[in-house]
């Protein structure tokens, strides 16, 4: 028999599901988005049926010898305190509805066991602290095992930031903060200001459009007392305060119907607060003498901030996980639950792949090139295939890539990605209007080899999972205009030749065409929808969109017209 | 830290509520019910991080609402010293 550990983001919001074997590996993880394609499946169950049952097959679970441990990513239901609802800076109704959705979820974990005939009664549900789990996470990809560990969000167990020291693989806490003080909703908050949904996660545009903007000094100050950072804990400040802030930046608002540019000078101001606000944080941790930094929590997909770190605070090093919002706390779960069973050994740390989701299916594969009878399918396997793939990138089609794993967190590195060339200066057009369908603003990110970073990048540094903004090289910019936004930054991908062969192939053979060992490379979706899933999901969005060609494993089917 | 005596942590309780409240140090008993004095229950979850930071314990959220008195509220984070 053996025992696997089934984790469950709980939040209510961006629902997950990992699990974790025996032997503390990780064996599978992904958000439940993917699987029902709803982008952040508000509502939704981590352990949804269809979802679980197609994940305990993936990993072989044999339910007559198997058995699953079910655990939740909150230590406890936010709504069982008689607390009421901050509406400082988001409406209460937002909170109310957050809280509503976390004790259903919290309650609901566990039931799906019942459905899949895996329990006779409602399983017992082991409950973890929810930024332990995020810290657990994080941990376990970081490629060192000592630093300190920043947890940032949204909203927590007692409020929305933790520090804690790693050391030799095991975590302690050395504080955390209270009360409704806190960078995600801040960032929510400001989001609202420049015309965007926070609930529908436009988090990103808001970042998009800063490099637009202006810093305004003055916008930047006010914007910066929204927040008190004490000894590190992010706190409101006084009524009298907020309401001052909310008049200063008022002026500056966007309602969804203006135009976007109307936003940018205010959306800069506020990524430039934010940059100070977090820097407080940092600030207060100099004295601890560390030299690592892990960071995780939701605000910790801010890249444009986070490609500052390094070099600053004595961090030598910094590290994100690829899934650093509540749906990797999914697998902090599952880590935890296996670390309770194994107290007295450490959780792993190192390289953890990302690769964690869900294998696009061989029978639909192959059933799809038998049937695409008006496409061209070729066989892209090999060397060989690399070839094929470099040319028709080089020559300008853009091609969705379906291989392997699924990525575990929001960006495509690779297996669910659109590829195109980064040179042509209408590459970015073109994609924006006859694929993604979303705003010319916002930007596209490269890939780069790890070993050539320093020839393209300022501030060079590893970002294997795309969660680092650099400075392009002021005389490179102009040979890859697809890739560079409009501040002259890239949220760039590192991809390394011993764990990603395929891609670091794939960059040799475009630079043996084009001269750019780099490819543009977005989230295989159409805008408003999760990055695709299914076989199916892929072929859709090549029969709806101009996309040219999508590589399913190693069967290449495009258009030919 | 060492275990501290519930005369300190009261003291420490006492300032808090005191400075959230308005109300004078002197006029809060340790027996009387603590929302009497006006404590909302934000002030309480945010005592409650006082109280994590001074004593470097972890205390649960639940603490200052399951407890109604200071001197209920002191003697509860003591007892977090006696625990393993």
């Amino acid at each position: 028999m053996s025992r696997f550990h089934l984790g469950l983001s709980t939040s209510g919001h961006d629902p997950a599901l990992a699990l974790v074997d025996d032997a503390g590996r990780v064996c599978f993880a992904e958000a439940t988005e993917r699987f029902i394609q709803d982008k952040r499946a508000w509502g939704a169950a981590p352990d949804h049926v269809g979802h679980l049952e197609s994940a305990l097959a993936a990993i072989g679970f044999d339910p007559a010898r198997d058995e699953l441990i079910v655990s939740t990513s909150w230590a406890r239901v936010k709504a069982d305190l008689p607390v009421s609802v901050s509406n400082a800076l988001l409406p209460g109704s937002d909170g109310l509805w957050l809280r509503g959705l976390q004790a259903h979820a919290q309650a609901a974990a566990g039931d799906s066991l019942l459905r899949l005939g895996l329990a006779e009664t409602a399983p017992e549900v082991r409950h973890f602290d929810h930024h332990l789990s995020h810290a657990v996470a994080a941990c376990h990809s970081a490629p060192f095992a000592d630093g300190l560990c920043l947890v940032i969000d949204g909203e927590g167990e007692v409020g929305a930031a933790s520090l804690f020291r790693l050391r030799d693989g095991r975590l302690k806490r050395l504080w955390r903060s209270w009360g409704p003080g806190s960078l995600g909703t801040f960032y929510a908050w400001l989001t609202g200001l420049c015309g965007f949904d926070w609930r529908a996660g436009e988090e990103w545009k808001v970042m998009g459009l800063a490099a637009f903007g202006t810093p305004d000094d003055g916008l930047v100050d006010a914007l910066e007392t929204m927040l008190n950072i004490v000894d590190g804990r992010p706190q409101l400040p006084e009524q009298a305060v907020i309401d001052a802030v909310v008049a200063r930046a008022r002026p500056h608002a966007r309602t969804p119907s203006d135009p976007i540019q109307r936003a940018a000078d205010l959306a800069a101001s506020g990524q430039a607060a934010y940059g100070r606000l977090v820097d407080r944080i940092l600030e207060s941790c100099v004295a601890l003498g560390e030299r690592n930094l892990v960071l995780s929590g939701g605000c910790a997909l801010n890249s444009s901030y986070n490609g500052t770190i390094r070099g600053r605070f004595g961090f030598d090093a910094v590290h994100v996980p690829s899934a650093p919002a509540d749906d990797g706390n999914a697998l902090g779960a599952a880590l935890l639950s296996w670390m309770q069973d194994h107290p007295d050994q450490p959780a792993a740390v190192g390289k953890v792949s990302p690769f964690l989701g869900t294998r696009p299916d061989p029978r639909v594969i192959e059933k799809t090139a038998a049937n695409c009878g008006h496409a061209r399918i070729s066989d892209c396997g090999g060397q060989a295939g690399l070839e094929v793939l470099a040319d028709r990138l080089a020559a300008g089609r853009i091609i969705g890539v379906m291989r392997g794993a699924a990525e575990f967190g929001p960006r495509a590195l690779g297996h669910r990605s659109i590829l195109a060339d980064p040179r042509p200066a209408d590459m970015k057009d073109r994609l924006n209007q006859r694929v993604k369908g979303r705003e010319p603003y916002r930007p596209f990110a490269p890939i780069v080899p790890a070993d050539r970073v320093g020839e393209w990048f300022d501030r060079p540094q590893p970002s294997p999972y795309m969660s680092f903004t650099l400075p392009w090289k002021a005389g490179v910019r102009d040979r890859v205009p697809a890739v560079v936004h409009a501040d002259g930054t890239g949220r760039l991908q590192t991809v390394e030749a011993e764990t990603s062969p395929w891609m670091s192939g794939l960059l040799a053979a475009m630079e043996a065409r084009t001269g750019v060992p780099i490819v543009l490379n977005t989230s295989f979706n159409v805008m408003g929808k999760p990055i695709v899933h299914s076989v199916q999901d892929a072929i859709a969005v090549l029969a709806t969109t101009g996309l040219d060609g999508v590589l399913l494993e190693d069967v290449l089917i495009e258009k030919t017209a | 830290m060492t275990k501290p005596t519930v005369e300190e942590v009261t003291a420490f309780l006492r300032d808090h509520v005191s400075k959230r409240t308005k109300v004078p140090a002197e006029q809060i008993g340790g027996s009387t019910v603590l929302v009497d004095f006006g404590l909302e229950s934000i002030d309480a979850v945010l005592i409650s991080g006082h109280i994590e930071d001074e004593f470097q314990i972890e205390v649960e959220p639940s603490l200052m609402f399951e407890f109604q008195t200071l001197d209920e509220v002191a003697t509860a984070v003591v007892g977090l010293f006696d625990k393993p």
